[in-house]
């Protein structure tokens, strides 16, 4: 009789499993919304920016483009906007008067990436950015500098 | 000599165990069978020695208490063999009933992570350090640094401050 009923129910719990097993990426996916971070970064040999309102870096970020083949030594923060974007979506960040950026949320831990410089598109990344890593655009500025948009997800 | 199946109706025949049909059927066959005729003769003759001669036996006990003791050494037995039997054992018992769940989850498992693999959504076609760029900048480069955690894809875009 027991033996019968967890017969039964062992069934059952497999068809369960099986259910969540299929299902339960799809509900993450489906109700996620990502919260993500972009930095405006301007990288320099200068041990500081004429721009008063330019504020050093913060050392994570500063530590990672460190670790990164560049021969800037000091990295300015230029602006930060933090954003949200729905899978499926589409959320265009303005980081300056001249750079901008549009994020698409295509599930799981992807995003996909297109960037703008002064309206016109200057490429499309689609790049797995699951928390903690980042994910570097960069270009040659005047003067022997550069700049950087940093994207993160920041929960 | 009568082969043992006609043997065996005529011993029926004479014991009454035969229906009509059958009755009718060996009666034709002893009117033209002196051999049957004489083997029925014979078998009649030992039915009537028989219940002539059945030796009677008598029990001590009433009939009640003799049959009733009977029934009890059987019940008896019946417990003894239910007793002696081996229970399940408590191992065995939990393979039977867990070994097959485990399975089953694990076959549901391998399908939900193929699930994952095989979907067609374009998001879980890009793993999780391949990095596609599309670009209308032909100098583009893509680096990635694996330990830092951070992808580094750039460009020759000229910005101007």
């Amino acid at each position: 009789m027991i033996a019968s009923v967890f017969g039964k129910l062992w069934v059952l719990g497999a068809l369960v499993v099986i259910a969540v097993s299929t299902a339960a990426p799809q509900a993450v996916y489906a109700g996620g919304e990502r919260k993500l971070e972009a930095q405006l970064i301007w990288g320099t040999n200068e041990a500081e920016s004429p721009d008063p309102n330019h504020k050093p870096a913060e050392p994570e970020v500063q530590r990672k483009l460190r670790s990164l083949p560049f021969k800037w030594t000091n990295y300015f923060e230029v602006n930060r906007v933090q954003f949200t974007v729905a899978q499926g979506r589409t959320n265009r960040v303005v980081m300056s008067k001249e750079c901008e950026i549009a994020v698409r949320s295509l599930g799981d831990t992807v995003i996909e990436v297109t960037l703008f410089g002064k309206g016109e598109r200057v490429g499309t990344i689609t790049q797995a950015l699951p928390k903690g890593e980042l994910l570097v655009t960069g270009g040659n500025a005047p003067n022997f500098t550069a700049w950087f948009v940093v994207i993160r997800q920041i929960d | 000599m009568k082969e043992l199946k006609t043997q065996l109706e005529l011993q029926a025949y004479v014991d009454g165990q035969l229906g009509p049909l059958a009755t009718w059927r060996v009666e034709r066959k002893v009117a033209s069978d002196p051999e049957a005729r004489a083997l029925i003769a014979r078998f009649e003759a030992l039915k009537r020695m028989l219940a002539a001669n059945e030796l009677e036996r008598c029990v001590p006990e009433p009939r009640e208490f003799y049959w009733s003791a009977i029934a009890r050494q059987i019940e008896l037995l019946q417990l003894r063999q239910r007793a002696s039997g081996k229970p399940a054992r408590p191992a065995l018992w939990l393979r039977r009933l867990f070994v097959p769940a485990l399975a089953t989850a694990a076959i549901a498992l391998l399908i939900g992570v193929a699930a994952l693999q095989f979907n067609s959504s374009p998001a879980r076609s890009v793993s999780r350090h391949e990095v596609v760029v599309a670009v209308a900048d032909p100098g583009a480069v893509t680096y990635r640094d694996h330990a830092s955690g951070v992808t580094l894809v750039w460009f020759s875009y000229p910005a101007q401050n």
